[in-house]
Formats: C-alpha cells, sequence, structure tokens
C-alpha cells in the first residue's frame, strides 16, 4: 500500500501519526520541545473527546433532554441532581469551593457504597469461595490428577493466606519486647512475600510484553508508512 | 456562603447507605432508591469531569496570556483542545473527523508512549539487579525473565519444558501466581471495604474543602 | 628641721603647723573657754605643744589632744598627777611667763567665741569641757598636750616652771570664768599687736577650728580652762602684761631640746590613726563654731589650722628658755621637728591680729602659705614662728624617751623632712596620707587589699529640712523602700563583643544559605544513563523490524490454552445473531496489542452474525469501540458499518457507579446509539436489536476487553452478580493477567474464558481458518522478547561486575552501589 492508494485526510492522518511518533521517540535521548510539543497535543485532543463524550452521552440525554423536553415527573426525578450539579460547578472557583461539598459528598458516599457491595459481592464471596472449591471432591479428578489437582488447590489455598498474612499489619505488645506479631505469623507472611514476588514478577512480564508489543506496532506504522512514501 | 461539614457528611452517610442497602436487601422500592441514586452519581460524574476539563482550560489560559516559561506548550495544549471540542462537538465522538482526529492523533501519541516504556523497563531491570540483591528481588525477576521467556518462542525455537500449555511458564501463571494474585485481589478488596465503611460511619470526610 | 607627729595619721609635720598638712587633723590643739583670755592662753598654749622650742609660736595656740589620742605614758601621769582630763595643764609654774600674761586678743576673742558656743556636751571636746571645769572648780591643768603639767606634779617645786605656778593660784582661788566679750586691756593690746598681720585672724580661726577637729575627745566639761590661761585672762584684765620671755623678745624662736621633741613627736605616731577622723564634721563644727561665736569675717571657715608656714630659723630663736631646757634627742628632734622649707614654715597660730596690735615677736614670725590666702601678705607678714608652749623638764623628757618605742627611734629625721609639703592649695583639700616605709611595706596587696569603701549614697544626701538641715550623711527618716526613687532605666542595647559578633554573622550566614538553594551541577549532554538507553533502543529496535521487515519468519504459534479454548467454545456455542456486549474498555496506548489480541475473537463473533452491543466505561471508549470495529472489517472484511450489526451506545460515566446502573437499568444510562445516523435508528433499544433485552442477563455473551485488571475487576465485581447465566468473557492486555487469572481458576468461574495478550490473540487466530494482524507481530514479538531478556541478563551481570570489581581487588574498600 501506498499513500497515493490513501486519501488526502488518511495519508494527512498518517504523515501527523507518524511525525507524531517520532516525537514521542525523541524523548529516548532525552527530554525536548519535539517531546513537549506532542504531549501537550494529545493532552489537549484528549480532553477535548472527554468533553465532548461526557456531553454526549451523559450531560445531555440524562440532564438536558428530562429537563428542557421532559415530562413535569421527568423534572422533579431530575431536580436534586440537577441542584448537585449546579453546586458542583462552584469548585472551579477557589473562593466558592466550599458551596460543591455536598455533590462532592454525594458522589463519594454513593462511590464507596458502590464499591463496598461490589468487593463484597463479586471479589471476597466469589474468591473465598473458589480457594475452597478447590478441594471439592466434585471438582477433583479421580487418579493422578487427583492429588496434582489437590496439591494445586493446596499451595493456591497457602499461598493466598500467607498472601493475605503478609498485609496483616496488627501488632501485639509482648511484655519486654518491642511489638510486633506472632511468630507464626511472621513466618506465614514470609511465605506470603514470596508468592507475592512471583505475582508481581509475572505482572512484570506482562507489562513488558505489553510495552514491547506497543513498540512492534509502532515500528510496523513506521515501516508501513516508509513503504508507502516509495512508490511501488 | 459556608456550608458546613457535617451536611456534607450526612448527604455522604444517607445516600451511600441506602445505595449499600439496596446491594444486599431486595425490596422495590429500595432497589428503586437505588437505581435512583446510582443515575444520579452518573450524572454528577460527568459534571464533574466537565468541571475539571474546564479546569485545566483556565490553567493553560492563564499560563498561554503570560509570558513565562512553557507558555508556548500551553497555548498548543489550548488550541488543539479548542479544536477537538469544535469537531468533535459538532459532528459527534463517531464522526470521521473525529475518528481521524483520535485514530492520528491520540493513539499514535498513547502507543508512542507505551513503546518508549518497553525501554525504560529494561533500564530499570538491568539495574534492579545491581541495586537490591536478596531473595525476593531475585524471585521478581526470575519469574518475570521466566514468564517472558515462556511466552514466546525464543528467537523462533520453542523449548520444551518451558513453552506449552504445561510448561513451566503455565505451571508459573497458574499456581503460584494465582495463589498470589488471589491474597492481593482479596486483600484490596478487604480494603476497599474498610474504607468505604469508614466514609460511611463519617470517619473519613475527603469531600472536605 | 623639726617635725610633729600628727595624733591622727600619725605623719610627721612641720612644726609650725596647725593642722596636720595630710588629714588636716589639729596638730595643736584648741582649748575653749568662756574668758577669751583664758581661751586664748589655752589655744596659744595648746597650739605650741607640739612645736620645737626653736619655733616661736603663739603661747596659747596649742590645742589639747583628747584622751584617746593620748599615749599611755600620758594618761598614766595625769592619772597620778589625779588629773583624766583632756588638754589639762597641771604645773601652772611650768608654763612661760609670756604664757600667762600675754594674751592674743585674737585669740581672745576666738576663745570668747568659742566659749559662747552652745555648751553641748555633745558636741564640746573633752579638752575643753575639761578646761572649763577647771576654770570652775579646781585649779586643774586646762591643756592635754602639756605633758609637762602632768609631769609638773612629780617635780619638784623649785623646779615647777614660774608661769605654771601662777596658774595654778589662780584656779585655786576659784576665779569666775572670764567673759569672753570683756578682753583685758593689756591682753587687748597683746592681741592687737598679734592682729597687726592681717593674717592673724583667719590664722586664729582656722587654728581654732582644726583645734576643734583635733579634738574629738569624749564629752566633758569645756569650762575647764586650764589655771596657766586662766592666768593670762585674768593678767589680761587685771594684771600688768607680763615680762616677755627672752625668746619671744627675739625673732627667733627659741631652740628646743631635741628630747622634747622626740618625746612630743610620740604622740602623733602612738595615737595616729590610719585616717584622720572627723575630719568634715569637725570643720562643719568648726564653721559653726566660728559662725555662732561671731569670728573676724576676715577668717577663713574652710582653712585648715596649724598650717601657718612659719620660719624655722625664727621660729626656733625663739623658743622659751624652759623649752630650751628640753634634753630631747637630736633623733627626735628631727623626727619631730616639721618639714618646713625655708622658704615655707608652719605655724600653729590660730588667727592673726591686726600687724599694729600683735607684738614684735609675733610680727616676726613669718605666716607661710597655707594660711595666708594672700601670697604678697605672706610675703610682707613676719613669720609667726611656732614655739611650743609646754617644754619638757629633763626627766620628763626621759620618760618619754625611755617609753617610746624603738622603732620611733630609728625612724630617721630625714623621712620626715622628706615627707610631703604643705601647699596653699592643698591646706583647703584633704591630701592622701603618705605612710612611713615601715607602714607602706605593711601595706597589703592592691589585689587583696580592702577596697576603700564605696562612698554610701546617703553620704552625699544632704538634709534640707528639719534639724538636721544642712548636714550631709543623716540616716534618712524614711526607709528606702519608701523613698522616691528613679526607676533605673536599663539600657536595650545588647553588649555584644566583636568575638560574639563575628560568631553571630557567621551564624546568620549559614541559615541564610540553607534557603538558598544549592546550584545544581549541569549534566552533561549525554550521560552515560542516556547512551545505555539509546542502546537499549537501538537493539530492541533492530529485533523488532528486522522480522517484521522480512516478513514472517516462521516463529511457531502458542499452543493453545484452556482458556482460550473456552473463549473459542463460548463464542461457538452463540446462537446465530445473538446479541453480544462488548466492554471496550482499554486506552489507546493498548490498542496496537488489543486490536490483535482481539481481531481474532472479534471476526468470529462476527462470523457467527452476533449483533454487537459496545459500551465502555473510558471516554476513549466509544472511539476505540468504532476504530475497532473498522479496522476488523478492514482487515477480514466485513460489513459492520451501522446499528444493524452493532450499536456504539457510547461511554458510561461513575465509573464503579454506573456499571452498577448499567447492569441495572442498561436502557436508562444507555439509551442511544451513537453510530446511528438518524434518530430513529439511535433508540435500538425501542425498535432495534436490543428491544428485547432488559437486562445484561439477556446477553447472550458479554466480552469484556480490557487493558488493566483494575476494569476487568469492576466488570466482574459490579456486572457480573447482574449477568446471572450470561457467560463472561475476558480479553485482557498481558499485563493484567496475573490479576485477572483468579476469576477465571476459581469455581465457579466468574469468568468463563480467557484471552490473554498476543500470545492469546495469536494462539486463539490460529484456531481461526483466517490469519490476523496478531501472526503479523508474532515473529518480532518472539524477537523481541529473548532480546529484551538477553539485555537484561547481560546488563545486570555488567552491572554486578562493575559494582563488586573494586572489593575483588585486595586493599580497596567495599564497592559503592
Amino acid at each position: 500500500m501506498s499513500l497515493a492508494d490513501l486519501s488526502l485526510t488518511d495519508m494527512l492522518g498518517s504523515i501527523i501519526g507518524f511525525f507524531l511518533t517520532l516525537m514521542v521517540f525523541s524523548y529516548a535521548f532525552g527530554d525536548n520541545a519535539m517531546f513537549r510539543t506532542a504531549i501537550h497535543i494529545f493532552i489537549g485532543v484528549a480532553s477535548g473527546y472527554a468533553a465532548v463524550v461526557a456531553w454526549y452521552n451523559v450531560i445531555w440525554p440524562q440532564l438536558i433532554i428530562p429537563m428542557v423536553f421532559g415530562t413535569q415527573a421527568d423534572r422533579i426525578d431530575i431536580l436534586f441532581p440537577s441542584v448537585l450539579g449546579v453546586l458542583l460547578l462552584f469548585k472551579a472557583s477557589p473562593r466558592l469551593s466550599p458551596l460543591g461539598n455536598p455533590a462532592v459528598a454525594y458522589l463519594v458516599g454513593v462511590g464507596a457504597a458502590t464499591a463496598i457491595g461490589g468487593a463484597i459481592l463479586g471479589t471476597i464471596f466469589p474468591q473465598s469461595l473458589a480457594s475452597i472449591n478447590l478441594f471439592d471432591q466434585q471438582n477433583l479428578q479421580q487418579g493422578g490428577e487427583y492429588v496434582i489437582q489437590l496439591a494445586k488447590g493446596s499451595v493456591v489455598l497457602i499461598g493466598s493466606l500467607a498472601t493475605l498474612a503478609y498485609f496483616h499489619f496488627g501488632a501485639r505488645q509482648y511484655p519486654n519486647q518491642p511489638a510486633g506479631r506472632p511468630k507464626w505469623l511472621e513466618g506465614l507472611a514470609w511465605i506470603g512475600q514470596i508468592f507475592i514476588a512471583i505475582a508481581l514478577g509475572s505482572l512484570f512480564a506482562g507489562i513488558f510484553a505489553a510495552t514491547l508489543t506497543a513498540l512492534i506496532e509502532r515500528v510496523d506504522f513506521i515501516i508501513d508508512f516508509i513503504f508507502a512514501l516509495i512508490p511501488s | 456562603m459556608k456550608i458546613k461539614v457535617p451536611f456534607s457528611a450526612a448527604i455522604a452517610i444517607l445516600f451511600g447507605l441506602l445505595v449499600l442497602a439496596g446491594y444486599f436487601i431486595e425490596i422495590p422500592w429500595l432497589s428503586d432508591l437505588h437505581n435512583m441514586f446510582l443515575q444520579w452519581a452518573v450524572i454528577l460524574a460527568a459534571v464533574a469531569l466537565l468541571v475539571g476539563i474546564a479546569n485545566l482550560a483556565s490553567v493553560h489560559w492563564t499560563k498561554a496570556s503570560s509570558e513565562q516559561n512553557g507558555s508556548f506548550y500551553s497555548a498548543v495544549l489550548i488550541i488543539s483542545l479548542l479544536i477537538t471540542l469544535i469537531v468533535v462537538g459538532y459532528l459527534g465522538p463517531t464522526a470521521e473527523w473525529s475518528l481521524w482526529i483520535f485514530n492520528n492523533i491520540q493513539v499514535p501519541v498513547e502507543s508512542s508512549l507505551l513503546a518508549i516504556l518497553v525501554v525504560v523497563l529494561t533500564y530499570a531491570a538491568m539495574r534492579l539487579i545491581r541495586r537490591r540483591l536478596n531473595l525476593f528481588s531475585i524471585i521478581f525477576i526470575g519469574t518475570g525473565l521466566i514468564t517472558l521467556l515462556g511466552i514466546a518462542p525464543l528467537f523462533g525455537v520453542v523449548i520444551p519444558g518451558l513453552h506449552g500449555a504445561f510448561g513451566f511458564r503455565t505451571l508459573i501463571a497458574q499456581i503460584p501466581a494465582v495463589a498470589g494474585a488471589r491474597g492481593i485481589l482479596l486483600g484490596v478488596a478487604l480494603g476497599t471495604v474498610a474504607t468505604g465503611l469508614r466514609i460511611l460511619m463519617g470517619a473519613d470526610r475527603p469531600y472536605r474543602g | 628641721m623639726d617635725e610633729v607627729r600628727c595624733p591622727m595619721c600619725g605623719k610627721l609635720n612641720p612644726e609650725e603647723l596647725d593642722t596636720c598638712q595630710y588629714c588636716q587633723a589639729r596638730l595643736k590643739p584648741l582649748n575653749i573657754s568662756s574668758a577669751p583670755e583664758e581661751d586664748a592662753e589655752i589655744t596659744s598654749s595648746s597650739a605650741s605643744f607640739n612645736e620645737t622650742p626653736s619655733q616661736k609660736k603663739p603661747p596659747d595656740q596649742t590645742p589639747a589632744l583628747p584622751e584617746w589620742l593620748q599615749p599611755d605614758w600620758l594618761q598614766s601621769l595625769r592619772q597620778g598627777s589625779g588629773t583624766d582630763e583632756l588638754g589639762e595643764i597641771e604645773p601652772e609654774d611650768q608654763l612661760p611667763d609670756w604664757s600667762s600674761q600675754e594674751v592674743d586678743p585674737g585669740d581672745q576673742e576666738t576663745e570668747s567665741a568659742e566659749s559662747s558656743a552652745p555648751e553641748d556636751s555633745s558636741e564640746k571636746p573633752d579638752w575643753l569641757e575639761g578646761l572649763r571645769a577647771a576654770n570652775q572648780a579646781e585649779p586643774e591643768t586646762p591643756s592635754e598636750q602639756d605633758s609637762e603639767s602632768t609631769y609638773s606634779e612629780e617635780m619638784p617645786e623649785d623646779e615647777i616652771p614660774d608661769w605654771l605656778q601662777r596658774i595654778r593660784a589662780r584656779q585655786s582661788s576659784d576665779e569666775p570664768e572670764l567673759p569672753l566679750e570683756e578682753p583685758d586691756a593689756e591682753s587687748a593690746e597683746f592681741l592687737a599687736k598679734l592682729r597687726m598681720s592681717p593674717d592673724a585672724d583667719e590664722t586664729d580661726s582656722s587654728e581654732q577650728a582644726d583645734a576643734e577637729e583635733a579634738q574629738p575627745g569624749p564629752d566633758e566639761e569645756d569650762s575647764q580652762v586650764p589655771d596657766w590661761l586662766a592666768e593670762y585672762a585674768e593678767s589680761g584684765t587685771e594684771s600688768t602684761p607680763p615680762e616677755l620671755p627672752d625668746w619671744l623678745k627675739s625673732d627667733e624662736l627659741p631652740a628646743e631640746p631635741e628630747d622634747e621633741e622626740d618625746s612630743l613627736a610620740e604622740f602623733p605616731s602612738r595615737m595616729t590613726p590610719s585616717q584622720p577622723p572627723f575630719t568634715e564634721p569637725f570643720l562643719e563644727e568648726d564653721i559653726e563654731l566660728e559662725s555662732a561665736t561671731e569670728l573676724p569675717a576676715e577668717t577663713p571657715p574652710d582653712k585648715p589650722p596649724f598650717t601657718e608656714p612659719v620660719d624655722e630659723e625664727e621660729a626656733e630663736g625663739e623658743i622659751a628658755d624652759w623649752l630650751a631646757d628640753l634634753e630631747i634627742p637630736a633623733e627626735q628632734e628631727e623626727m619631730t621637728s616639721l618639714p618646713v622649707e625655708d622658704e615655707e614654715k608652719t605655724s600653729f597660730a590660730f588667727e592673726a591680729e591686726p600687724a599694729e596690735d600683735q607684738p614684735d615677736w609675733l610680727q616676726d614670725i613669718e605666716i607661710k602659705d597655707g594660711i595666708s590666702p594672700k601670697e604678697d601678705e605672706q610675703d610682707q607678714d613676719s613669720e609667726l614662728e611656732v614655739v611650743a608652749p609646754f617644754t619638757l623638764d629633763e626627766e620628763s623628757a626621759d620618760l618619754i624617751q625611755e617609753e617610746l618605742p624603738d622603732w620611733i627611734k630609728e625612724i630617721p629625721a630625714t623621712e620626715a623632712q622628706t615627707e610631703a609639703e604643705p601647699s596653699e592649695e592643698a591646706a583647703g583639700e584633704l591630701e592622701p596620707a603618705e605612710l612611713p616605709t615601715w607602714l607602706e611595706s605593711m601595706r597589703p596587696i592592691e589585689s587583696v587589699a580592702p577596697s576603700a569603701p564605696a562612698s554610701d549614697e546617703l553620704d552625699q544626701i544632704v538634709e534640707s529640712s528639719g534639724p538636721l538641715a544642712g548636714l550631709q550623711g543623716i540616716l534618712p527618716a524614711e526607709p528606702e523602700i519608701a523613698r522616691e526613687m528613679k526607676s533605673p532605666v536599663y539600657t536595650v542595647k545588647l553588649q555584644v563583643s566583636e568575638n560574639q559578633q563575628s560568631l553571630a554573622s557567621r551564624l546568620a550566614e549559614m541559615v541564610k544559605s540553607e534557603g538558598i538553594a544549592a546550584p545544581i551541577p549541569r549534566a552533561p549532554t549525554i550521560s552515560s544513563q542516556a547512551v545505555v538507553r539509546i542502546t537499549i533502543f537501538l537493539i530492541l529496535l533492530v529485533s523488532v523490524v528486522w522480522p517484521l521487515y522480512t516478513g514472517d519468519l516462521g516463529a511457531p504459534a502458542p499452543e493453545l490454552s484452556p482458556e482460550v479454548l473456552d473463549a473459542q467454545l463460548l463464542i461457538n456455542a452463540l446462537p446465530d445473531g445473538g446479541n453480544v456486549l462488548l466492554a471496550i474498555d482499554y486506552q489507546p496506548a493498548y490498542s496496537g496489542e488489543m486490536n490483535a489480541t482481539t481481531a481474532s475473537l472479534l471476526d468470529h463473533l462476527m462470523i457467527k452474525g452476533a449483533y454487537l452491543t459496545l459500551v465502555s466505561t473510558s471516554t476513549t471508549g466509544p472511539a476505540q469501540a468504532e476504530q475497532l470495529v473498522r479496522y476488523v472489517n478492514n482487515q477480514m472484511g466485513h460489513q459492520y458499518r451501522d446499528t444493524s450489526q452493532y450499536a456504539n451506545l457510547g461511554y458510561i460515566g461513575g465509573g464503579l457507579s454506573g456499571l452498577r446502573s448499567f447492569a441495572q437499568s442498561p436502557q436508562q444510562i444507555m439509551p442511544y446509539a451513537l453510530n446511528a445516523s438518524t434518530a430513529d435508528e439511535s433508540t435500538v433499544w425501542i425498535d432495534g436489536r436490543l428491544s428485547n433485552i432488559q437486562a445484561l442477563s439477556d446477553f447472550a455473551l458479554t466480552v469484556v476487553i480490557s487493558d488493566s485488571p483494575e476494569t476487568a475487576r469492576n466488570w466482574i465485581e459490579q456486572v457480573g452478580p447482574a449477568l446471572e447465566d450470561t457467560p463472561l468473557l475476558l480479553v485482557v492486555s498481558a499485563q493484567a493477567e496475573p490479576l485477572v487469572r483468579p476469576y477465571y481458576e476459581g469455581y465457579p468461574k466468574q469468568a468463563k474464558g480467557l484471552v490473554v495478550g498476543l500470545s492469546g490473540g495469536v494462539a486463539y487466530e490460529s484456531s481461526m481458518p483466517r490469519p490476523g494482524i496478531a501472526r503479523r507481530y508474532w515473529d518480532a514479538y518472539s524477537y523481541g522478547i529473548p532480546t529484551a531478556v538477553f539485555l537484561i541478563l547481560i546488563g545486570g551481570l555488567v552491572n554486578i561486575v562493575l559494582a563488586y570489581l573494586p572489593t575483588l581487588k585486595p586493599g580497596q574498600g567495599r564497592a559503592k552501589r
């Protein structure tokens, strides 16, 4: 594919994309003006796009339309968030910022409740059940794999408990000794550290892989662009 | 007008408890309240997003108007913001030009930023071995290297025992990594519950100021 | 030259002086009585007590010593003679004839003035009291200085001088006190002659004041006028003028025996205190007395007595014969001789009478400086020769000589002569006392010597009211705390030494430099860290570019993992045209990976004809979703372009709250489709492909495409419970796999399928009949990953070697990390 096969907009876009990519890649040689310019362009574009999307998907259909074009019931339903929304606008002014506290408090309260509900119902219960169900007889296969499954389940269970023990920071006061965790808890926490290190190592590998993939994609784009410049 | 903190705390606690109750209590009117309150939160979150972007524009506008160092970059930001607002706002988020701006400006820049991160990660991994050489750092870097080596063939060569569905890399990912991740997830969930309960009890009030 | 030892300070003074030139103490005591003649006799005789025999001096000018000044031998003598009063002269026959006859009018007036002073026993010296008492009652010795009177009682009668005898006789006759204001004609003539010298009055008054000052003795009757002085007073009114002794006729004072001089010198040496006491009060007293007794106007009240210069030669020539009889050793004579220079001589004269009234012998007495306020007059005046009125006989002299301590005998006369010279100015001021060498050696070191007491501020206060008005040093009636005092003003200026200032300035500089940021050293243009990063970038770039450029290098695709297989099975199980909820929640940065990972799955869904409902909790989600659909369309040849194939519902705001709300009521949260070309098409929930969807559980499949584990967890937590039996498929980035896999590995599985990263996409793609973009990236991926791993390993080893290499060399410390 060559640039000639592309439309003008696509070609222009490719050119812009190419130079922006190089401008960002120049950061490998150190901070410079091209990199900063590319970053500020990106921030402006991203902010503008986010503002438009929020307007298009939330403000307009859920606030403006019911308030302007909706029924009386719709207006009553939307009255409270409208008031809070107006109060939230005062957050832009440092002097009038305290007026937006009730709206922020509403968001914080509802968000906290949502987080609690989701953590309990979506993680704590299912994950705890998943650790227990590893020893479910119906899940364990017969034969050699039974032992493997059992061992696998045991390691996962111990690892999970050990990891949880590592995040236990409660201490008990002992006579003539500094406050600290019990010995058995210290040992379990030490084991948990190993599992955490393994998990984080895997996480690091995944991040590295993702970034390498991004590099490959960008390099592929550059190659395609360069090859597109070459008349076929 | 100065609004007292207890009024805001009362709002947070009241609506928060009602929403939390809707998670566990199956009552029609409570579910309706639950849904209504959540919808209100969505609206307010969008308003908060607009307020944040307006503040960003205001700061950079002031900086671009003055003759301080970096005013050029602020001007570039304001210009790109205005163009995007005009184009995307008029045409729509999924219009051609909106997608053109998205595909040719935002995606290349973000992708390039992520791509340049591989160099930083490689350099950091090299220094990690020298800076902190203990058991856990060895386990960490060793797991990472093994996982990386097991993700893809080494220069097109598959190593038995390392690669594959039952290779060492898969074994690490399925057993110890899962165990550690599960512990982390449970810990994060428990911390989320504790923090949320403190807010609903009024012990923490991050909405002051 | 003959010298007299001061009774107060013990220093030697010229004999002619009436007051000590160091402490201004009276050398010749004053004798005050009611009879001016007697007083004149007393004063003149007392004034001549300390005088050398060779010195001429008025016979009635010798003041009596107080009892405390009297040496022990004198007191014992007096006790033996039955007299213990100061200034009492017992044997009047030892007094020369002139002393009993010749009365200085000036002295008479002075004595009358003194006698007319309030007879307060607390203020009158003891000698004066004694004199008055003796005058009134018994014939008592008038002068304490006249040791001869003490001795005279022990002397045989034939050896008692005539004058003393006359005095005694007079005293026994109980003569009344002579009025002061009735001077005798003869005595008046004598006094008038004495007044011939212009300074005689001043001299007399000053001497009188000194006599008062030098004699602070205990309170005694002041009316004890010695007989010999009383005799003079009587003779001044009744008797004829006594016959002048030979020594008075001549200009020169008669020579005094040396023994007598030595004995006379004993008094000051023994009884001299360290400092002249009662100097000021006595001066004041003298002033008061003088003012009360109407002293002559010419009399300067502040003039110390005994300071009139007297010609030594003349004084020596006029010493009475009775004084010449005294055998005073030469040493004592030198000691007692006053340091009189040729031009200056001290005189013990009290008041100088006018020149026309003074006798010749008195006129010849040169009045030297110290007394005379006028030098011209001083030069013109005849010297007042100091003559000791009382002379010691040989026996008394021997007694005195025997009782003199040896150290007094050893004092050379030259020391006394070389002592401070009197001066006219010094007469009015207190000169520092000159200590003899032997006393000087005993003087303590200044560092340990007790310092002179600080002048009390009380001494500076002059009483302004009350009976004590004008007096100084009076104790205040009010306590000090009640007195109004100005509060002290404390200076606020900080007294800082130079060293402290330098230290303070140094500290200030240190503190100031703390606020100043140290200049950061300019980093080099290309640092070693930048070189390493560039190298890494170039190496990775080459490892990636080569496979991409060359094309398919044949890197084997990964095996189909269970999670990918489950995902494939889920999609296979979809009914045709089923509604699939697709959550596009990854950032544009991960678009390369996620597009490669999702493309095959999306192609599979499109092949199945599933209706795709695209939502996103990210603001870039709607655009990302559109871009993904168009990408797959372009890559795979599908035609998903309008709301009939897919609905892009857009952005779900509110984060967790929006997800929860969307899960509860998706129609209310996402009522419109963004990809609708018309308004009617936008209402997909009403008359579109989503009209039969009431809840999320109505969807056939939910696919969550996310780049972060948090987003995936949110979907699982908030939406998962609402999905019920609707399977949830996770397509995540490689970085999210560790934290998302537990949702897949558990039982029951929260995520039914899992496609992780490029490897998962390649694996899924490899199961599809059509190749995708993932396979293109796989070769570069397979070369880039091991290259990066080898870079990490090699770089780490190099760093370790560089870090611990110094420790491998002997003699060097631990390597710096």
